[in-house]
């Protein structure tokens, strides 16, 4: 997954359209663009719209998954969130600011019980656990192997900065760390990893360096709030024809070799690198 | 032929012209949001008393609506006929306030309905940003450039009267004329015609709304699919954010594919301009210039030439410019199933845009497709039938929105084209279903209410009417 567009959950304009622009999966927001005294309205539209919006997107045969990003686990909203959220069918959860497996665990004891109330198959809601503090940085791999549901990091960006002192659009090398223990966790956990927004929507050229830095250190894609800046980050995160063709080199040389080490075109080809190319031809869809 | 006279005022001008009670007078909308002067001249003419007139305008927009509407309340305007027109005198139109029913008519159907002596022009007012003393004019000249003169050329030609209204008068006869002084009775200097930098507002917005990019990337590809982006091609846009973006991503195209087209018309832009540098368009033909390097270039570059409206679009001028188009993308306002465009009046029922050349350019374009949302708010923007006929369904080939693309079934060519490049293509009725199961069935205003407007054929038939509330 390349591409996820934060959309408000309390704004139907804007949660028609979220699927259309091209995303690969859209999040809807129940968290920090919902009021406080707004959560409840926002739920129910929700529950009301996620069917229509999912059906509409079915008919128009454009594959868009759609997760719900729920309030923090320390918030008194999150239980009603998780409950709204599957009651309106959708199966994946972003959770934010997860520091320790401890609520990824917590998380996953609610979700079985409320499976099982609404007569879903037990483990079908995954999570994608919102890393955005230095403390859920140090503890990425624990919390990536806390439970199967978790199938991917996102990376909260704007707030770690915060933690650490340094201002969000000049914090490329402060970043570095976080994102290679994250995308390093990622990798052991066999999940993916997602880097944060760039809010700066002005700067079309910032947006790209850094999700360039970002795809470069091992993440996989990267969220969004604008719909004008997925042509942008799916450019970044989609193998380029030349890695293709390479990839299927690679492929192609290890069907008619199968002696374990061997060299084409002048590079050695041994089981990591096919594992690359098999990456890189199962996520392109493209393996002949 | 005239001698053309320079006059102090205004008033004197319009002396001297004979104009009185009940007769026609002309304007142009080349300033746009910018024009000052159809607001300076409705003053002096309540000033000096007359009354009755009826006012035929290429367009009206801006402020100029706010004193069209002064000059219908204070009886010297009784009738208008134009292409567009926005509040107040929108509403004023739906609540019957203009004593006779206004004209709708496409900039092609002005421009024969004037040649043909249909509409008869008693005294034409026509800003022009440069005059000499010969009474020679151009909009590329003085301090307000606005370029192109074209649908004022008409008018020049067939008015019985000819007022030129500049705020610059060069000492030396003027290089480049779009409108011979041989055509101008007289000349008024007034301190100011109005601001050219309000030419590229209004519908001339540049567009950053992701919903109108995703209909214009698939009209892109509706009309590389249909095999109509070669070399030689002739193109043309309207003046709505989702044309003028398609236009954009056809520069990137063209530059990528190698491209080179025939050329571009109608309203011209900045971007135009530099396509046509860049050896994209061999030609530009202007019959408004919509923005300052549209009106600068105008002059300048030999590329781009000023066009009639008669030329540009009049249904009987032999080298009809619209009737060369191979492609021409139009902005809508409703869609029904027999593919009718109405581009004029929303879902419900108010009036929120314009004929322009809408109809002229359809007609003659080997594919013409129309894009438009799906819907705005709640209102479904396609429909079981409009509520005002503007272009006929007969002459509209695709129909674009983000949530489908629907191809004329007279075009079983198309179909098979977007077909075979792998676009879906679904009928009109299903993307007519698909998006009223997001809105719901619209319950269409049914208007009771008199006769308020007409909207004329490029013929100079009625094609439909429009009637007050009621």
């Amino acid at each position: 997954m390349r591409s996820w567009l934060y959309t408000p959950a309390n704004n139907p304009g804007r949660m028609i359209h979220a699927g259309i622009y091209g995303a690969d999966g859209v999040v809807f927001d129940l968290e920090d663009s919902i009021a406080p005294g707004e959560k409840d309205e926002a739920r129910l539209l929700l529950e009301e719209m996620l069917p229509v919006i999912q059906d509409a997107l079915d008919e128009q045969g454009i594959l868009c998954r759609i997760a719900i990003r729920i309030n923090a686990l320390d918030t008194p909203w999150w239980k009603a969130d998780v409950e709204s959220s599957l009651k309106a069918g959708a199966r994946i959860l972003r959770v934010p600011k997860i520091e320790s497996p401890r609520g990824i665990e917590e998380l996953s004891v609610y979700l079985t019980d409320v499976e099982f109330r609404l007569g879903l198959q037990e483990g079908s809601t995954t999570i994608q656990a919102l890393i955005e503090t230095p403390r859920g940085v140090e503890q990425a791999f624990a919390i990536g192997d806390a439970s199967p549901r978790v199938v991917a990091f996102s990376f909260g960006a704007e707030d770690y900065c915060a933690a650490i002192g340094v201002r969000r659009k000049e914090a490329t090398l402060a970043l570095d760390y976080p994102r290679a223990r994250i995308a390093s966790a990622a990798a052991a956990c066999h999940v993916e990893a997602y880097d944060s927004v760039w809010g700066f929507l002005d700067d079309p050229k910032g947006l790209a360096e850094d999700a360039a830095r970002a795809h470069a250190l091992g993440f996989h894609g990267k969220s969004t709030i604008h719909p004008n800046q997925i042509a942008t980050i799916h450019t970044v995160f989609s193998y380029s024809p030349q890695e293709l063709e390479e990839a299927q080199r690679i492929i192609d040389a290890v069907a008619q070799d199968n002696s374990g080490v061997m060299s084409s075109f002048g590079r050695m080809i041994d089981k990591p690198v096919v594992a690359w190319a098999m990456q890189v031809m199962k996520t392109s869809g493209s393996s002949r | 032929m005239k001698t053309c006279r320079l006059l102090p005022t205004l008033e004197e001008a319009i002396t001297l012209s004979g104009l009185s009670d009940g007769m026609r007078i002309s304007f142009h909308h080349h300033l746009r949001l910018g024009d000052r002067v159809v607001g300076q001249v409705l003053q002096v003419l309540e000033d000096v008393g007359l009354r009755g007139l009826t006012l035929c305008a290429s367009s009206l927009m801006g402020e100029t609506c706010e004193a069209v509407y002064r000059a219908v309340k204070a009886g010297v305007v009784v009738k208008i006929e134009t292409t567009g027109l926005k509040p107040p005198l929108t509403e004023a139109v739906l609540r019957g306030e203009i004593p006779e029913p206004v004209v709708f008519r496409t900039h092609g159907g002005r421009a024969r309905a004037i040649e043909e002596g249909e509409i008869p022009i008693d005294v034409a007012f026509i800003a022009a940003s440069g005059a000499d003393r010969e009474g020679n004019l151009n909009g590329t000249s003085g301090i307000n450039p606005f370029g192109s003169l074209g649908y004022a050329i008409a008018d020049a030609q067939h008015a019985s009267f000819v007022i030129a209204v500049t705020d610059w008068v060069s000492d030396e006869r003027l290089a480049y004329r779009s409108i011979e002084g041989s055509l101008v009775d007289v000349l008024v200097q007034v301190p100011s015609i109005g601001d050219c930098e309000m030419v590229a507002g209004g519908s001339l917005r540049s567009s950053q709304n992701p919903m109108e990019m995703v209909i214009a990337h698939q009209t892109l590809a509706v009309m590389q699919a249909a095999g109509v982006l070669t070399d030689g091609m002739n193109y043309q846009a309207g003046s709505g954010g989702i044309s003028l973006l398609v236009t954009n991503l056809l520069e990137d195209y063209m530059h990528r594919k190698g491209v080179v087209g025939g050329f571009a018309s109608g309203g011209i832009t900045g971007s135009l301009v530099r396509m046509a540098r860049e050896g994209l368009f061999h030609t530009l033909w202007d019959v408004q210039s919509f923005d300052r390097e549209a009106a600068l270039s105008l002059a300048a570059n030999p590329f781009h030439r000023e066009m009639s409206a008669s030329l540009y679009a009049n249904p009987h001028h032999p080298g009809c410019i619209a009737h060369q188009l191979d492609v021409m993308v139009l902005s809508a306002t409703e869609v029904d199933l027999e593919f009718n465009v109405n581009s004029i009046t929303g879902t419900d029922g108010r009036i929120l845009g314009a004929l322009g050349g809408g109809p002229d350019t359809a007609y003659g374009a080997a594919l013409t497709v129309v894009v438009l949302p799906s819907f705005r708010g709640r209102i479904p923007m396609v429909n079981k039938k409009v509520n005002l006929l503007c272009t006929p369904g007969a002459d509209v080939d695709v129909v674009v929105t983000e949530r489908g693309v629907a191809v004329n079934p007279r075009r079983p060519e198309v179909q098979e084209a977007l077909h075979q490049a792998g676009l879906a293509v679904i009928s009109i009725e299903a993307l007519m279903q698909r998006i009223h199961r997001l809105t719901g069935t619209p319950v269409l205003p049914q208007p009771k209410g008199r006769v308020v407007a007409l909207v004329e054929d490029r013929a100079g038939g009625v094609l439909c009417t429009m009637r007050a509330p009621g």
